[in-house]
């Protein structure tokens, strides 16, 4: 069964559990295997998804067709490739781009042949979501239907853009499952942990602005 | 005073206008930042520039017997040597929650302190509505919580985007908040409380416009009469 290997390189948060999640339910859809690999403890706890603590390349892929999906790649993916593997960057991202896909992850995975997914910069389940309607609907790049950079209303007089491009449906963006709830409410525990982390003084999340 | 060279393009000298502008702003802003800077204006005297800055404590702009206001003046002469001899001027802001400005730098240093973003939004959204703005329009732009970066707006009242009342009225401000994971975009627009909108428009009660239908009508039949009385003594004199 053909695999898509999210290679973690992040900090955890529960936007990238969501978007692992998401990677998770769309691979298991077309019958791909899924596994974030290279995982760490933090990641290992609270994976609702196949999670290894080492990378992929450290598993024996000889003879297997491995793609390591790089923005910075020369060709596109296109749905004539057959791989076994596909390897997405479990990478948030920052502007300007530090391009850590094409230092971290596409330099381990020696003979591997290397393909981008068009100008756009899909989140993490967008990217396995528009490789596998690739490789499985056999369809190209430049038909698929994209929203770039997204706005979605929360409540009146509250909206949030995204930063990602993502494959749509009927002109609405395929968001990870509990995205909103998370944008809307968020999760006081953990934001109150991120302040902290961040040594940004005191817990002010519940305190007086 | 002669700004520019002499054979400087015209287009050329509002490019030049508009960075140096720019550039003394910037320079302010890094000066008078203690003092809550929220903008300036530049006036043009005989012999002179006048720079009229806007703050929210003047006191400190000023400093001591105006130490500090003859130090900036020195240097933006030094350092802007087109605008000729420079005069500052400080002004208090009268209510500083309805200047985008410093808005954004409270918003920011607040963000940059720690206060959780959604609440810092709100309150700072909830001040200038209480300020008596029409409207109000938070943008705030990068690595909130977590790694994935967004943009939230927060929005109240009337907020104008485009055409005449979005260029026109609406005033903006924006500051950057640095913190660990980088850099947030705080932008803050406002709708001040006095601008009068295109689609504002008062509807009368019946009896004030027929009272002053009554006026007109009565001023018109008046000027009718005038009209007619000089034509009838023409005649009375032939």
């Amino acid at each position: 069964m053909p695999v898509v290997f999210v290679e973690h390189a992040d900090r955890w948060s529960p936007w990238l559990d969501l978007e692992y999640t998401e990677s998770f339910r769309v691979a298991r859809g077309y019958g791909w295997e899924f596994t974030v690999t290279g995982a760490d403890p933090e990641v290992l706890a609270k994976a609702r998804y196949p999670a290894l603590p080492y990378s992929g390349s450290e598993l024996p892929l000889k003879g297997e067709r491995v793609v390591v999906l790089d923005p910075d790649a020369e060709e596109p993916l296109t749905p004539d490739e057959e791989p076994d593997v596909i390897v997405v960057g479990g990478i948030l991202g920052d502007h300007p781009r530090r391009h850590r896909t094409r230092k971290l992850i596409t330099p381990r995975f020696e003979g591997a042949e290397v393909r981008h997914l068009g100008d756009y910069h899909f989140s993490i389940d967008g990217a396995v979501r528009v490789a596998l309607i690739i490789l499985e609907e056999g369809l190209e790049i430049e038909e698929l239907e994209v929203v770039e950079r997204p706005e979605v209303e929360l409540e009146d007089g509250h909206s949030v853009r995204l930063h990602c491009d993502y494959p749509a449906e009927d002109g609405r963006p395929i968001l990870p499952e509990g995205l909103l709830e998370y944008l809307r409410e968020g999760i006081i525990e953990y934001e109150e942990a991120e302040l902290r982390a961040r040594g940004r003084g005191r817990d002010r999340v519940n305190g007086a602005d | 005073m002669v700004m520019y060279g002499e054979n400087v393009p015209v287009h050329k000298k509002f490019v030049q206008y508009g960075m140096l502008k720019t550039e003394l702003d910037e320079y302010l802003e890094k000066e008078l930042d203690r003092a809550g800077y929220g903008g300036m204006r530049l006036q043009r005297v005989p012999n002179a520039t006048k720079i009229i800055a806007y703050v929210e404590r003047p006191a400190i702009a000023i400093g001591r017997r105006g130490r500090n206001i003859r130090r900036i003046e020195e240097e933006v002469q030094e350092k802007f040597p087109l605008l000729g001899r420079v005069t500052i001027e400080v002004k208090e802001i009268p209510v500083p929650e309805l200047n985008p400005r410093v808005v954004a730098r409270r918003l920011a240093s607040a963000i940059e302190r720690g206060v959780h973003f959604r609440r810092a939004a709100y309150g700072a959204l909830r001040r200038i509505m209480n300020a008596g703005a029409k409207g109000a329009l938070i943008k705030l732009s990068g690595k909130l919580i977590g790694a994935r970066a967004r943009t939230e707006k927060f929005m109240d009242g009337v907020v104008k985007y485009c055409g005449e009342p979005g260029d026109e009225y609406m005033i903006e401000g924006y500051v950057q908040a640095i913190t660990k994971p980088g850099a947030i975009g705080v932008t803050v627009k406002i709708m001040p409380p006095d601008v009068e909108l295109p689609d504002e428009i008062e509807v009368k009660p019946p009896e004030e416009v027929e009272d002053k239908l009554k006026e007109l009508v009565g001023e018109k039949a008046e000027e009718e009469s005038e009209e007619e009385k000089p034509e009838e003594s023409e005649e009375g004199e032939e």
